[in-house]
């Protein structure tokens, strides 16, 4: 057959996997693939759902002082656990609410930047890494669906910039669920594997806490325009890099890590923002 | 006129690639594929090895056992609408000893009595005169 004939061919006998072997099963898209990775995480680290919960209320305060967020309204611990269950055990506040929205960055050389008129933010490193092509993580080439790419792509990441994740004063992580940000934490290296619950429940995670994580509200908080969202936490550490977060603004704030994510877990970008080369 | 038993969820497509599987399926057995060059096991159904990239492989009967290795309740159905009359129902990840994991439901049980690590073994349902669809019952 020639390349004509095979491409026809090609076209006429793809084996649609992801209906064959995984939606005639009744999956709720990306709901009920990060209740998967949910619901093992709790069953290997024993995490609370109170723990869980408390992504999703620093979210929500730091969108309240965000002026274009969509969620502006504080919420408490048992707001979250009272919210109504989607896809047990993800419950409906844990979820981000679509929206629409845009973001732009300008890019320039170093040596361009310097003579602009804003004071310029560098990229310092980055990394990406990749797991597998479908949605759930049942098909993966890692055997723990709670251990994900982002701990490949942050090494890389922290290598090119000669950083560690001690250096930087804040994180900003694709939150489309909160079991997103609990594995992202621990896979940047900020608690070991396993304890990224605890961490968010005893750390001071806001914008003037030890560890400043989403402060624009991220996408559980400010919401999430689908396309452009991964790029909002990348225009969010700009904004805090320059100085011109607001009454968010993370004080000294001189490096920042911003993880992207996508299917599920399955492919991650982390990207190293500084406002110095050091 | 809508039949009463006809089948409202989504179905496979029967292709090359996959036509042994689902007669297989018919037959109520599950089988999987095994690589003949690294021996590597494969689910679901591939013209050539995802280890070692050899076409060399053979198919064989699993035991049909597994153990649930994570789940979701599925409480609301947005995405495949077809699904909705079904909830709640468990939408779930099964570790099958022979080492492979797969998508399925667990049936024949309280949804909200399912468990990691749970045992089950296979059960078909003949959804249409064609296809039956592997799911899972606890042991």
């Amino acid at each position: 057959m020639d390349a004509k004939q095979a491409y026809e061919y090609g076209l006429e006998n793809a084996v649609d996997f992801e209906r064959d072997f995984d939606t005639i099963y009744g999956p709720m898209i990306d709901n009920s693939a990060y209740a998967l990775i949910k619901q093992r995480y709790k069953y290997e680290f024993n995490a609370t759902e109170e723990q869980f919960a408390s992504v999703v209320v620093n979210a929500r305060y730091h969108a309240s002082k965000f002026p274009n967020a969509l969620l502006k309204n504080l919420v408490t611990v048992k707001d979250v656990l009272d919210s109504r269950i989607i896809c047990d055990p993800m419950h409906l506040f844990e979820i981000v609410m679509p929206c629409t929205g845009g973001s732009a960055l300008i890019l320039a050389s170093s040596k361009q930047a310097k003579i602009l008129k804003n004071k310029p933010v560098y990229l310092l490193g980055g990394g990406q890494a990749f797991d597998r092509g479908m949605w759930t993580p049942a098909y993966g080439s890692n055997p723990s669906i709670t251990t994900s790419p982002v701990k490949k792509a942050a090494k890389q990441a922290f290598d090119m910039s000669d950083l560690t994740i001690n250096d930087m004063d804040f994180v900003q992580l694709y939150d489309c669920f909160t079991i997103t940000v609990i594995i992202s934490l621990e896979d940047i290296g900020c608690c070991e594997k396993g304890q990224g619950a605890e961490f968010v429940e005893k750390t001071d995670i806001t914008y003037k806490g030890t560890l400043p994580l989403n402060t624009d509200g991220g996408q559980l908080g400010r919401g999430q325009p689908y396309g452009a969202c991964h790029f909002m936490h990348t225009v969010e550490a700009a904004r805090q890099l320059m100085g011109r977060a607001g009454q968010l603004q993370v004080k000294d704030a001189k490096f920042g890590l911003v993880n992207g994510n996508g299917g599920s877990m399955a492919n991650e970008c982390t990207l190293i923002f500084g406002n110095e080369i050091p | 006129m809508i039949l009463e038993n006809e089948y409202k969820n989504p179905l496979p497509e029967i292709l090359p690639e996959t036509k042994q599987y689902w007669e297989a399926a018919k037959r109520h057995e599950l089988i999987l594929q095994r690589c003949k060059t690294c021996g590597q096991i494969m689910y679901f159904p591939r013209i050539f090895c995802h280890k070692c990239l050899s076409d060399d492989i053979e198919w064989f009967r699993a035991n049909g056992f597994g153990t649930v290795y994570s789940y979701t309740i599925i409480h609301y159905q947005i995405a495949h609408k077809s699904f909705e009359p079904d909830v709640p129902y468990i939408y779930s990840i099964i570790d099958l000893d022979e080492g492979v994991r797969m998508i399925s439901n667990v049936i024949n049980i309280d949804p909200f009595k399912v468990k990691i690590g749970m045992r089950v073994k296979v059960v078909f349902e003949d959804v249409t005169d064609e296809i039956s669809i592997p799911k899972f019952e606890p042991v």
